[in-house]
């Protein structure tokens, strides 16, 4: 192993030895907003020499010596810029894109923005935000993770939710980050809608292999979202009113040039506009809201300061007489305080204070019987990044990471009293639990010829609990062979721990998530994954296409007990089986980047078992999210300058779940029970119906003045399952009140929804 | 535009809200039935073994008499012989149901290996049990209107006992009371339809197993919900059985599972074979302690 991680470093010093040389580095951003442009591509035509940019906009290329560089300034969606430059010294250089036309139709990028072949890492897929905008959403809500949903490789939850599982991982297997703040659920309203309001969002990064050693922490993928920071040129106005919500985004330059700032806010008036119509019965009330914030500084050259904040919280109370009631309170706070630092132009740091909350406390009945789940995560953390660009072939990462989570989970779960009076968990009693995590790691990507890539890094992570305490290694490796500019093949092994679980009942229809940490008898879960994938761009990178196949295996995954009921409880491992898992697969990808008409096919074959020794007579069982087949087709036309239409097809197959096989009578048990037991003989043994579903969108643009500024509107009319189809949400059994045979009921959730939704922009 | 606005608005709420539930038919799942064995020996008493067929989950039929299985070739043995059991049945003056079962009239002796052989359908099953469980004294009984435990809130007949030292035990709740046609079990609401109004005799077990782990040799207490309805000055019989491991073990995978499947948030539980292969159920033995009157005070 050592002997591999010193490879990169021997390169890096071959790197420093070549004939002389100057750096060329600086920042991308948008001409317009000021706004960072992340993962743009800077190519040196006339040495076939290229970068990328950091998160942050940042990029840095050592060169040798030359009368004259041709370097080409690109990124998807905004008009390329080339330069001519005589490179005898060190150069920084800020550039400004401008965004393109789409309905030009050459939307012009340079030949050789074609990173998904090009780049030494696979598994990745960026999700544009303007995309996320403009394809159809439930109540005219644009969504963030229904759009991952539809990516290769993710399967979606349950109807209409935003629950996401990547190659056969749990949901709380993905680490979702926004600006570097951990979000523990990104849901509002049950997960009908996530908690990120796509007018504060910069860029989304899925990554679900292939793990850059800077990752960490999750088994199964990094969502990495970057809040913008706020228009830098002008001040700007964004609002929208929807059928539930209505969000109005204010951004704009502090100082200009230096230093701006972004607020945006989202709210529910479902319970405000519905009061007059008495539609919602007395009792239930629902009603969410989340506000983004983040201002930036520039102090000078070589620094910079970004202050961002999130803060989302749902309210519900639900009074169904015949069955199903429940009162919830849940969600999320974070900030994050960064300082970038470019020590020299080869060497940049990002230096992070994050704050991150937690809070879920949900009561609910079903039947006679009521549950109290209470889940409080407070964390704090600090992290230090560096990207050092020793030569055009390397970019070295390294840093290390630290977090102290305090954890407060309980819950309890019985029939409900005679009395109907259920006494609260006094969260004041709950005892918390105190755990440290941290991590150092190094990446190295390396070009070692055009042709010929490697990605090379370790991770080692490390935790302490009252009661254990671990330290992983996770070697993390991929490498690229390119056939041409145009196709690629590649392969990567990664590693990957987790010290924190969320408990999955498979049972319940509600989030009932305790997010507990490894200790003593929960040991660590872990993944090693292989993944191998071809990558064919075609005419002028317009198109994008991949195959990727996958092998995962989990370990010490978790699960309740057979029969386990929380009792007041607190050590909640007590109450838990624990497993592995693995899953395997096949996914398709094609992709249409730029054009009138944009959007992408993708299709899923795989397959996921778990295997616990003490659930399913100890026989590998199907996860409740297997699904064989998974696809999805979304498409975008632009079809006039105030004409656009988006559609969006969704097939699977349906959940697994478990069904009884078989009944068996034992008379001799309490007199109290009816003598007829179950015989299960598998667990999600039987499946739901396959599941699928169109959504259409059609979108009015409209242009105007207002207060002597350039005015953009626009109107969207959304139909959410266009054909109606009832798919099924969940299904249970009850026995014929007459007859005493066994019965099965579907219960379907989301049928045809027509919604409208006004946007504007100015 | 408002007008427009809260049309939609309307629509798609009450789109959303009426969520559809419908009957639906499940494709039957493949099935193999075996057969769901219960044979509980007593010293002193005679021997008595359901012998049912389990059946295909969506599977209507509910009669016991379709669900017995004819015919099954039933011994047990032991040092002092082997005996054979016939079929036989009984009315259940409760359910007004006939009840179907394999019995003998040879008593079981205690501190006895018996070894039990079905042979049914071309298999045999086979299974073991020692009547060598001791009898506990009951110490005191009371009742409570309300406790709660991990049934819920309920009522509570208090049965207080010592434990008997050095064993590794497992005790059930029973209660012997005569109850007339106007009785009935709390949630189920059926009563006797064929006893005309004459009082008969019912036997009411408890559904929870209590294991002495841990407590060992200690006063122990079992606050157990009575199935029939009652009223003050309703007279009955209380026992404590303590039942074989192979018993405990299976009578309290029977509880775990009902509680499972009544309550949305517990994760179901499969019944495992502990003492057959290819079947289901029990082959155990248990003793009573002496019984003692009881009268509830409400």
């Amino acid at each position: 192993m050592i002997r591999y991680l010193l490879i990169p470093f021997l390169l890096c010093l071959l790197g420093r030895v070549q004939a002389q040389s100057h750096t060329l580095s600086g920042n991308l951003r948008d001409a317009a907003t000021g706004e960072a442009l992340i993962g743009a591509t800077v190519f040196v035509a006339n040495q076939k020499l290229g970068a990328m940019t950091n998160n942050y906009g940042f990029y840095s290329l050592s060169l040798p010596d030359a009368d004259s560089l041709i370097v080409v300034y690109s990124y998807v969606g905004y008009k390329a810029q080339a330069k001519s430059i005589a490179f005898h010294d060190d150069i920084a250089l800020e550039i400004s894109l401008m965004e393109a036309n789409v309905l030009d139709d050459v939307v012009i990028t340079s030949d050789r923005n074609n990173e998904n072949v090009s780049s030494n890492q696979m598994g990745v897929i960026d999700i544009p935000i303007e995309k996320i905008q403009q394809l159809p959403a439930i109540l005219g809500e644009p969504d963030l993770l229904k759009i991952i949903q539809t990516l290769p490789g993710v399967q979606p939850g349950q109807e209409g939710t935003t629950g996401f599982f990547v190659r056969g991982g749990n949901s709380d297997q993905n680490l979702v980050q926004l600006d570097e703040a951990i979000v523990y659920n990104p849901n509002h309203l049950f997960g009908l809608f996530s908690t990120f309001n796509t007018n504060a969002l910069n860029k989304v990064t899925l990554i679900k292999g292939g793990f850059p050693a800077q990752y960490g922490g999750r088994l199964s993928s990094i969502l990495d979202i970057t809040m913008k920071e706020g228009n830098n040129q002008q001040l700007k106005v964004r609002g929208g009113v929807g059928l539930i919500t209505s969000n109005l985004t204010i951004e704009g330059p502090i100082i200009k040039n230096r230093a701006s700032f972004i607020v945006s806010a989202r709210r529910t008036y479902l319970d405000l506009l519905l009061k007059p119509f008495k539609v919602i019965p007395p009792g239930n009330s629902y009603n969410f809201y989340d506000i983004n914030a983040k201002v930036n500084f520039k102090l000078n050259d070589a620094n910079r300061l970004f202050l961002s904040y999130f803060r989302g919280l749902d309210n519900a109370a639900y009074a169904d007489a015949s069955s199903l009631s429940y009162g919830i309170q849940f969600g999320n706070r974070t900030a994050t305080l960064r300082w970038n630092h470019l020590y020299s132009d080869k060497l940049f740091s990002n230096t992070s204070v994050i704050y991150n909350s937690y809070l879920l406390n949900l009561s609910s009945v079903q039947g006679k019987y009521y549950s109290q789940f209470y889940s409080r995560i407070n964390d704090i953390n600090a992290k230090s990044e560096y990207e050092f660009f020793p030569n055009p072939k390397h970019t070295i990462k390294f840093g290390g990471y630290y977090a102290y989570h305090i954890f407060t989970p309980s819950g309890k779960s019985a029939k409900i009293p005679k009395t109907q009076v259920i006494t609260a968990l006094d969260v004041n009693k709950i005892p918390q639990q105190y755990t440290t995590e941290f991590a150092g790691y190094l990446n190295d990507d390396i070009n070692i010829s055009p042709r010929l890539g490697v990605q090379l890094g370790l991770r080692i992570p490390g935790f302490i609990a009252r009661n254990a305490a671990y330290l992983k290694l996770e070697p993390r490796a991929t490498a690229r062979y390119s056939f041409n500019e145009k196709s690629s093949m590649k392969a990567s092994f990664t590693v990957m721990n987790q010290f924190l679980h969320n408990v999955p009942s498979s049972t319940a229809s509600l989030p009932t998530d305790i997010w507990i940490p490894s200790s003593k008898v929960t040991k660590p879960g872990q993944s090693e994954q292989l993944s191998l994938g071809y990558f064919r761009n075609f005419d002028d990178n317009k198109w994008e296409a991949s195959v990727e196949t996958y092998y995962k295996q989990m370990q010490n995954q978790v699960l309740f007990k057979q029969g386990a009921q929380l009792l007041e409880q607190t050590k909640i491992d007590s109450s838990l089986v624990f497993g592995k898992g693995w899953s395997y697969g096949v996914e398709f990808f094609l992709k249409r980047n730029v054009g009138r008409f944009t959007g992408w096919a993708s299709y899923t074959l795989s397959k996921t078992n778990q295997q616990f020794k003490d659930l399913n007579f100890g026989k590998p069982f199907p996860f409740k999210y297997d699904r064989r087949h998974n696809l999805s087709l979304v498409g975008v036309y632009e079809a006039s300058k105030h004409w656009r239409f988006s559609s969006e097809f969704i097939f699977h197959t349906g959940n697994a779940y478990t069904l009884p096989t078989g009944r068996a009578n034992f008379f001799q048990a309490g007199t109290l029970y009816d003598g007829s037991f179950v015989d299960y003989q598998g667990r999600n043994n039987a499946r739901l119906k396959a599941y699928h579903r169109l959504d259409l969108a059609v979108t009015r643009k409209g242009e105007g003045q207002l207060f002597k500024r350039r005015f953009e509107s626009l109107i969207t009319l959304s139909i959410y399952n266009v054909y109606s189809r009832r798919n099924a949400y969940f299904v249970y059994l009850t026995v014929d009140p007459n007859t005493h045979a066994p019965l099965a009921k579907q219960v379907s959730l989301l049928p045809i929804i027509p919604s409208l939704s006004y946007n504007f922009n100015f | 535009m408002k007008k427009l606005q809260y049309l939609f608005l309307l629509l798609s709420l009450t789109a959303l809200i009426a969520s559809c539930t419908k009957d639906i038919v499940i494709p039957p799942l493949p099935y193999d039935s075996r057969p769901a064995i219960e044979c509980m020996l007593k010293p002193g008493a005679t021997m008595r073994l359901d012998l049912n067929r389990t059946i295909a989950y969506f599977d209507p039929t509910v009669n016991h008499a379709d669900l017995f299985i004819r015919g099954a070739n039933v011994s047990i043995s032991s040092t002092l012989g082997t005996v054979v059991l016939s079929e036989d049945s009984v009315l259940n003056l409760f359910t007004c149901q006939w009840e179907y079962f394999y019995t003998s009239t040879d008593t079981v002796q205690q501190g006895i290996t018996y070894d039990l052989l079905i042979a049914t359908g071309g298999k045999t099953y086979t299974a073991q049990t020692t009547t060598n469980s001791r009898k506990v004294s009951i110490l005191a009984t009371d009742y409570t209107p309300i406790f709660n435990d991990i049934y819920g809130e309920h009522e509570g007949v208090i049965v207080d006992f010592k434990d008997i030292v050095g064993e590794e035990n497992y005790y059930r709740y029973q209660m012997n009371r005569t109850i007339d046609s106007t009785v009935y079990i709390e949630g189920a609401n059926t009563h006797s339809t064929c006893t005309n109004g004459l009082y008969f005799h019912v036997r009411e077990l408890g559904r929870a197993v209590y294991k002495d782990r841990n407590q060992d040799g200690l006063d122990q207490r079992i606050v157990a919900e009575p199935a029939y309805k009652h009223k003050n000055g309703t007279v009955a019989y209380i026992s404590v059985l303590t039942v074989d491991k192979n018993a405990g073990l299976f009578y309290d995978m029977l509880d775990r599972q009902k509680l499972a499947t009544a309550n949305p948030f517990v994760e179901p539980v499969f019944l495992t074979p502990l003492q057959f292969t290819d079947a289901i159920g029990v082959f155990g033995s248990y003793v009573a302690s002496d019984s003692v009157y009881f009268e509830y005070p409400e």
